[in-house]
């Protein structure tokens, strides 16, 4: 593993902008969150796993509980009170959604099962629309969800998939974008963070381009929209779709939304069949209800679609420069503290702009599995794998890493239980041994 | 001993380091290659029978306890006849599974690993993927 070293002659961190955030007001934010006082393995928890899921503010719960308590029932079909009510508050969600996004329309929001659903249900949606040997542009970052759905759409298709690659500090390079553009792709899809390198996409531009281009433009929200730093540069979006989950947003699992411009979603073909989705079946031949209803086949998950309210209403409130700030703390002190240790390599941009505080690393001689289950022992919960993201652990031969990720409600002094723990790893795990390269 | 410390035992951490059969054979007369898509953990077991009685290599990418249990497994089955090899895996598995009798010999290194239910497959994986390439050959 080369490499190792060198990296940290390259840090090079641009002054610190960012604040300290006030501790009574962060003791108060991480309050709405119950499971952030626990402890596990007898130690306080430290959660640095909210790229695989964040965790969840009370009032989510509550939301919950107070839907099935008060107010359940079936929605679109009853004729009783509770029935409208309970369809109001669902409906009530796409609302919600605009608002948060601060664009589209209600009848653009699709509620789906997360995002990987809305991803696959574009996919099949413009099955008859792909052609042999039409193009599918997608980018070295992507997650499966991201990835799978087009390779799949390209091969039932006998379409081409083609892949943007990756500068130096591991970001798009937008040279090979602009090159493989060039080719007309009918799709563009890219992630506009990375869950694995914590690269925040040029979202703005790579859509402008796409879009200028002629292509179908889809933007994969799973890992942006807790990000607080880049939010205010989607507001007149040129992307067609944008799809994420709610479980990232500290909503349920299970539960997640697709927007799409209208012009684009009418383009789509429903691809699951069923109650709600319809207007009139006849024995040969039914025809399809209106948007949004269309591509929501089945009774929808009511209860979490309402609760996935709950978790936009709370982010909503969060979108403050004192959180976009202590965002960017995260991401100074995490790269500094990271890459303060030696035979540690990060994956990811040592630059700390357009970045989130999500730390993917390798530890020279220590698998990220035996990493993952030393930190677990001192209540660190850290992700070890792939995270999702084979075709780019291939292209650079990463077996496998140790990603730490943080939320808002992170704290530095956990990013420095993380560096000590790993500080202890390698004094665990080299006991014994000679260390003369060290 | 911590849960820690009976998880990644020295002698567990000696064959990480110093993997015993490591390797490939020549010409192999039986393989299989697992694969733990979750973490990423690549082995790759290969076997001759000399006189009906295995003689194995292994190659990995893989964490301390896949790798180990890789490593110790070769030696354990060392010279056993393919449905020896098979009790093996059996036992093994049912150890893994919560049967209530001890690991022997170097193999007891694999001890500690079953108070940690997500690393189970780790120390499995070696095994399961012998039991292909012994299965693969019938």
């Amino acid at each position: 593993m080369e490499g190792f070293s060198r990296q940290r002659v390259l840090f090079i961190m641009k002054r610190v902008r960012a604040k300290k955030m006030d501790s009574k007001k962060m003791s108060e934010l991480r309050s709405e969150f119950p499971i952030l006082s626990t402890h596990m393995n007898s130690a306080p928890l430290v959660y640095l796993d909210n790229a695989a899921t964040l965790q969840k503010p009370r009032r989510v719960v509550e939301s919950l509980q107070s839907f099935y308590f008060e107010k359940n029932a079936n929605v679109h079909r009853s004729v009783h009170r509770l029935g409208q009510e309970a369809t109001d508050l669902y409906e009530s969600v796409r609302q919600t959604l605009v608002d948060f996004l601060g664009f589209g329309k209600t009848n653009e929001v699709i509620f789906t099962k997360g995002t990987t659903d809305a991803i696959n249900l574009i996919a099949r949606g413009i099955e008859n629309q792909i052609r042999p040997g039409d193009l599918i542009l997608l980018t070295r970052m992507e997650h499966h969800a991201n990835f799978v759905p087009w390779q799949q759409l390209a091969r039932r298709r006998g379409a081409t998939l083609s892949i943007v690659e990756l500068d130096s500090d591991y970001r798009l390079d937008m040279q090979d974008f602009v090159t493989k553009l060039s080719k007309k792709p009918k799709v563009v899809s890219f992630t506009g963070v990375s869950n694995v390198l914590g690269v925040v996409n040029p979202v703005e531009e790579l859509s402008s381009l796409a879009k200028k281009a002629g292509a179908w433009v889809v933007m994969d929200g799973a890992q942006s929209l807790t990000h607080f730093q880049e939010l205010s540069a989607s507001r007149n979006p040129d992307f067609d779709f944008l799809a994420f989950s709610a479980h990232k947003l500290g909503g349920p699992t299970g539960v997640g939304a697709l927007w799409g411009r209208q012009d684009v979603l009418e383009l789509l073909e429903p691809s699951s069949f069923g109650g709600d989705m319809i207007l009139e079946v006849f024995d040969s031949h039914s025809i399809w209800n209106e948007l949004p209803w269309r591509l929501e086949a089945g009774t929808p998950n009511i209860a979490d679609v309402i609760a996935m309210g709950e978790s936009l209403r709370f982010l909503e409130a969060l979108k403050t420069q004192e959180i976009a700030e202590h965002e960017q703390d995260l991401v100074d002190h995490g790269l500094e503290l990271l890459s303060s240790i030696s035979q540690l390599k990060i994956f990811g941009p040592l630059s700390n702009h357009s970045r989130v505080p999500i730390f993917s690393f390798q530890l020279e001689g220590i698998h990220p599995h035996d990493l993952g289950s030393f930190l677990d022992q001192r209540g660190i919960a850290v992700r070890a794998g792939n995270h999702c993201a084979h075709p780019l652990h291939q292209r650079f031969g990463w077996g496998s890493s140790t990603r730490a990720s943080c939320a808002f409600y992170n704290e530095v002094s956990e990013l420095e239980k993380l560096k000590e723990g790993i500080l202890e790893a390698q004094r665990f795990f080299n006991r014994g041994q000679k260390v003369s390269h060290l | 001993m911590s849960s820690l410390e009976a998880l990644y035992q020295d002698i567990l951490l000696d064959h990480h380091r110093s993997p015993r059969n490591f390797g490939e054979l020549d010409s192999p007369q039986m393989k299989a290659e697992g694969f733990n898509p979750m973490c990423g953990d690549r082995v790759c077991v290969q076997l001759n029978l000399e006189n009906e009685k295995i003689v194995s290599r292994f190659k990995a990418e893989a964490c301390s306890i896949c790798l180990a249990s890789a490593s110790l497994m070769t030696e354990e089955i060392e010279g056993l006849s393919c449905d020896e090899a098979k009790d093996k895996i059996n036992k093994m598995r049912q150890f893994m599974q919560g049967a209530e009798f001890e690991l022997e010999g170097d193999l007891s290194a694999l001890s500690g690993v079953r108070r940690f239910p997500v690393r189970i497959k780790c120390a499995l994986l070696p095994w399961t993927t012998l039991k292909e390439a012994i299965d693969a050959k019938a």
